[in-house]
């Protein structure tokens, strides 16, 4: 071998072991699907805070269990609570509210009760305030859920604690048990904290058996219960799962495919292990070298890169092609062809080529490949151009994609170039049968496209195709990208019905310079909101200034109160208070502390709204308020049109805008590359032959356009990008066909091959439950076979 | 002893107990009565006494209607509370707006017409008497715990008596005199339990 040879395997050996290394770690597969967008939020606090409140919603497990008998609904929700504790999958399980305290929320804010808003004003002089004294006292509300007389006369703080958001109003106590009354029975809720990250494949697993387990538990010992759950890590589970299927189904029919393709062609082991070499060569080249440039490989690049395997073999297809076809001609022995056979096809059109009169009728594996050499660099410079448009779109995912992508093809590439003719000094074994057919196909091919009528067809095709493409509808919504499984969103949907919470990832961010501010500006927006929820348009809101009062707020509540103290205790004297009594409300009164957010974080009630408070950042003090209910993304923003440093956050939009934006940028740059392609193909090949050569892959993508409408799949993002891989691959077929068009056929045989098992890898992504995946499928699967089809034409040598 | 495990398996009847010992109130599709609350509050020198009447209707709410020391109406129903303050102004909470208030409506309708079951959300329950004659005693489980310490509700062939112990020291007592089984509702009262 040479040297270059075993330089080639040791770079090799390097990569391996380090994407070994790295992959052990376990840290190397990122498995949420959202990580692969770009920041899609001007400002990047707003991307923070999507990503805290995933985290939020996300560290834990959403369970409602429900039937139209309400005791066997305690039971079943009971028996999970309980099959989930132990499975020892969950830090904490919460079926039961035994250890709740309601007192806790009024202990703690007491010693700040004089500076909370109340939801009531209370009379000025000291008459009326007597009389609004006896009214509540004669209410037959019978216990003060707040501190009662003594500590609070006019009920102020308890009307501040009923408007905390701290439960959704639909849920009640029953048993000890949170439950909600749906109009099909009584549903019982039960949460269940993760052991880690929602993206972690342990806590996943951990989670997915647990949860299988006692769901075959309750359906066994309660069939008529319903299980319903949400959560960030069921998602993930999902979409991990289907992921992991389809790269398996993918690669697995893939490897078949080449399997069968080399030995039912080549009949020769030599062959196989030859082309499983440049594919493993490829995929550890670009694994490695992905991991250098990213942490983490995205499982939608490993769903890709299954299908690179079938690109990367296209280059050592024609190789060997061309090793079948020329050892065919009468190479050193064995020598067993007849040499009457009709394989020497004539030169219908000859290229002035050194190598073609050189090659002789003896196999020589490294002049073979010089004769090959242009057609390869060439095909696969434009593939390389192709995917280089992915590198260029603002999307780390189709980056990685892209990159990944590049390298396996190049890993490959090498390979073919350093390694395999080492292997291959013998020639092949002879495929007359083979070559018969493929100098048949041949020879079909270059008379069809010589034919006069090749223009006339081509321009009706082409209208035919435009027009059923102009049918295809463009739909940039976030739902191209990932899609659900059915089942889940149906289940959240319900749970979101039954308990109005309604977390679509929309939410506000408010900013200021401290503090004070922050909290000030969220009180101008929840006042904005406030209608709303009135009016039925949201169900309830989060937000930290609900808990705790802007400052400014509490200092001038807490200024009105003293303003009206003597005239409170001169009506509490007439109503028969003990003089003590007042004096110690005199006495909290004057020693009442500002309620800080850090107070508020310091309790443990405010456990689940701590995400909504972000705090310091680089450009200030920021929070976050949640709005729940059925408005939509375009009416919550003009509600808080023109508050300061108030902006809504819907990233479910800014993700379909920017795919929208991505698509148009990319479909203009399609045309682009498509003049940059036909203008290479035109100086290495002329203008005229260039021509020829970019109308297959332009039939192609009109293929693809017309079969995506056909289908009745959406047009986005991936299927432009799908384009421009028809356009890389589809300049491959032709440039392979037009440089090995001598005498051999190699070329076709290579192409074909090559095409064939693209459509069966890439058309299989059609298949996909991956809706960018599918898109990309469809596209691929059309836009293949249309170049294929019509490769003949590169042929051409008229004009 | 024997009276000891007499209670323990008394225990978990006690709702059925005290649902049976009433059931006569749940056959009372109207009840007028008077009544007289008195509130003896720790921080006050002077008990605070209260008198009025109340209107249950089985169907469609209670009226507790304040006439002493001033006058003052509240309005329970399913659909909602209403205020009468004692300058006539209302106000009007929809079980929507003020789900405590509903709940709070819940417990007031259940109270009256001796449907126990329902507030062993929050109490266990003790029942003992005879139809005739009957005291039911309320004891709060944990979530009720800081609000309330006890309730005891006694009766005959009505309601006769609340009292109330509030875990500080307060504690009221409500007395229901002279109920008139047969006096139909008036067109005023209709209003009201229609929250108009």
């Amino acid at each position: 071998m040479r040297l270059r040879g075993w330089i080639w395997i040791l770079v090799l050996a390097l990569l391996g072991s380090f994407a070994a290394l790295r992959m052990r770690s376990g840290h190397a597969i990122e498995t949420d699907l959202l990580a692969m967008l770009p920041a899609t939020e001007r400002n990047p606090v707003a991307e923070d805070a999507v990503r805290s409140l995933a985290q939020a919603s996300g560290n834990r497990a959403i369970f409602l269990v429900g039937g139209a008998e309400p005791e066997r609904s305690k039971a079943a929700a009971l028996t999970l609570a309980k099959d989930l504790e132990a499975s020892q999958a969950f830090p904490q399980v919460q079926g039961t509210l035994k250890d709740v305290d309601p007192g806790v929320v009024p202990r703690f804010y007491t010693p700040y009760r004089f500076g909370l808003p109340p939801q009531e004003a209370t009379p000025d002089d000291p008459e009326a305030l007597l009389e609004h004294l006896q009214a509540r006292l004669a209410s037959p509300q019978t216990a003060s859920f707040g501190l009662g007389l003594a500590q609070d006369p006019l009920g102020q703080m308890e009307g501040f604690l009923a408007q905390l958001p701290l439960n959704s109003s639909r849920m009640q106590i029953q048993d000890d048990l949170l439950v909600l009354q749906g109009k099909d029975g009584l549903y019982v809720l039960c949460t269940a904290a993760l052991s880690g990250s929602a993206f972690d494949p342990k806590v996943q697993e951990s989670t997915r058996l647990a949860v299988e387990k006692a769901e075959k538990h309750l359906a066994q010992a309660f069939p008529e219960v319903k299980l319903l759950r949400t959560g960030a890590v069921f998602y993930a589970i999902d979409a991990r799962t289907r992921a992991e299927r389809e790269m398996h189904l993918i690669s697995g029919i893939s490897l078949v495919c080449i399997f069968l393709l080399h030995l039912l062609v080549f009949r020769s082991l030599r062959h196989l292990l030859l082309g499983l070499a440049s594919i493993g060569a490829g995929l550890v080249t670009a694994a490695a070298v992905s991991l250098i440039f990213f942490d983490k490989l995205y499982l939608l690049t490993l769903v890709c890169g299954a299908s690179v395997l079938g690109d990367a073999v296209d280059y050592s297809f024609l190789y060997f092609a061309n090793h079948l076809a020329y050892s065919g001609e009468g190479g050193p022995p064995p020598r067993q062809v007849r040499s009457s056979s009709p394989l020497a096809l004539p030169h219908a059109v000859s290229e002035p080529s050194p190598d073609t009169a050189s090659a002789g009728n003896t196999w020589e594996p490294w002049a073979a490949l010089r004769r090959i050499r242009k057609p390869l660099v060439h095909g696969f410079l434009t593939t390389m151009l192709g995917y280089l448009a992915l590198m260029l779109a603002p999307f780390p995912g189709l980056r990685q994609i892209a990159l990944f992508s590049m390298v396996g093809l190049l890993g490959a590439f090498i390979t073919l170039f350093c390694i395999l003719p080492n292997f291959l000094a013998e020639p092949a074994h002879p495929r007359p049968h083979i070559l018969k057919g493929i100098r048949g196909l041949m020879a079909r091919a270059q008379s069809l496209a010589q034919s006069r009528r090749v223009p006339l067809t081509l321009a009706a095709l082409a209208l035919v195709l435009g027009g059923l493409a102009l049918r295809g509808r463009i739909h940039d919504d976030v739902q191209g990208f990932i899609r659900p499984s059915a089942r889940l969103l149906a289940e959240e949907t319900r749970i979101r019905e039954l308990t109005g919470f309604s977390n679509q990832g929309i939410f506000y961010l408010v900013e200021g310079t401290d503090e004070a501010e922050t909290l000030a500006r969220e009180e101008a927006l929840v006042a904005r909101l406030q209608p709303m929820i009135s009016q039925g348009e949201l169900d309830s809101l989060q937000a930290v200034s609900s808990f705790v009062p802007s400052p400014q707020r509490q200092r001038s509540e807490l200024e009105a109160r003293r303003r009206r103290a003597p005239a409170l205790e001169s009506a509490l004297k007439q109503l028969g208070m003990r003089p003590e009594a007042i004096q110690t409300l005199r006495q909290d009164l004057a020693k009442n502390r500002l309620l800080t957010v850090e107070d508020w974080l310091q309790a443990p009630f405010s456990t689940p709204f701590r995400h909504l408070w972000m705090g310091k950042t680089n450009q200030g003090t920021a929070a976050l308020v949640v709005p729940m209910g059925t408005a939509e993304g375009p009416r919550l923003r003009e509600v808080a049109q023109g508050l300061p440093g108030v902006v809504l956050v819907d990233k479910a939009a800014s993700v379909s805008t920017m795919l929208a934006k991505d698509r148009r940028m990319a479909t203009w740059s399609l045309g682009g590359a498509l003049f940059l392609v036909w203008g290479l193909l035109a100086l290495w090949y002329g203008p005229r032959a260039g021509f020829w050569l970019i109308a297959p892959p332009l039939v192609g993508i009109l293929l693809a356009l017309a079969g995506t409408a056909l289908v009745g799949a959406p047009l986005n993002l991936f299927s432009v990008l799908g384009l421009f891989l028809v356009l890389g691959w589809g300049v491959d077929y032709t440039v392979f066909l037009r440089g090995c068009q001598g005498r051999d056929g190699a070329g076709v045989l290579g192409v074909t091959l090559a095409a064939f098992l693209t459509l069966v890898s890439y058309g299989l992504l059609a298949f996909s439950h991956t809706p960018a995946l599918k898109g990309f499928g469809i596209v691929l699967g059309w836009g293949v076979l249309g170049t294929y089809l019509t490769s003949f034409l590169s042929l051409r040598s008229r004009p | 002893m024997r009276r000891l495990a007499l209670v323990v398996l008394a225990a978990p009847l006690a709702a059925q107990t005290a649902d049976a010992l009433t059931a006569h109130l749940r056959n009372t599709p109207l009840l007028h009565a008077d009544f007289t609350q008195t509130r003896h509050l720790k921080a006050l020198t002077r008990p605070l006494v209260a008198r009025g009447t109340v209107v249950v209707d089985r169907q469609r709410g209670i009226i507790w209607q304040v006439l002493r020391p001033l006058n003052l109406t509240y309005v329970v129903t399913p659909q909602g509370v209403l205020e009468v303050g004692p300058d006539g102004r209302r106000k009007t909470q929809t079980t929507k707006d003020a789900p405590m208030v509903a709940q709070m409506g819940r417990i007031m309708q259940a109270l009256a017409e001796g449907r126990w079951s329902v507030l062993e959300d929050y109490f266990t329950l003790k029942a003992q008497g005879t139809p005739g004659r009957w005291e039911i005693r309320l004891s709060p489980k944990p979530v009720a715990a800081s609000f309330i310490k006890s309730v005891v509700v006694k009766g005959g062939r009505v309601l006769e008596r609340f009292q109330i112990e509030e875990p500080g020291g307060d504690h009221s007592e409500v007395v229901f005199g002279a109920p008139r089984l047969d006096q139909p509702l008036s067109e005023a009262e209709a209003r009201l339990l229609n929250l108009k």
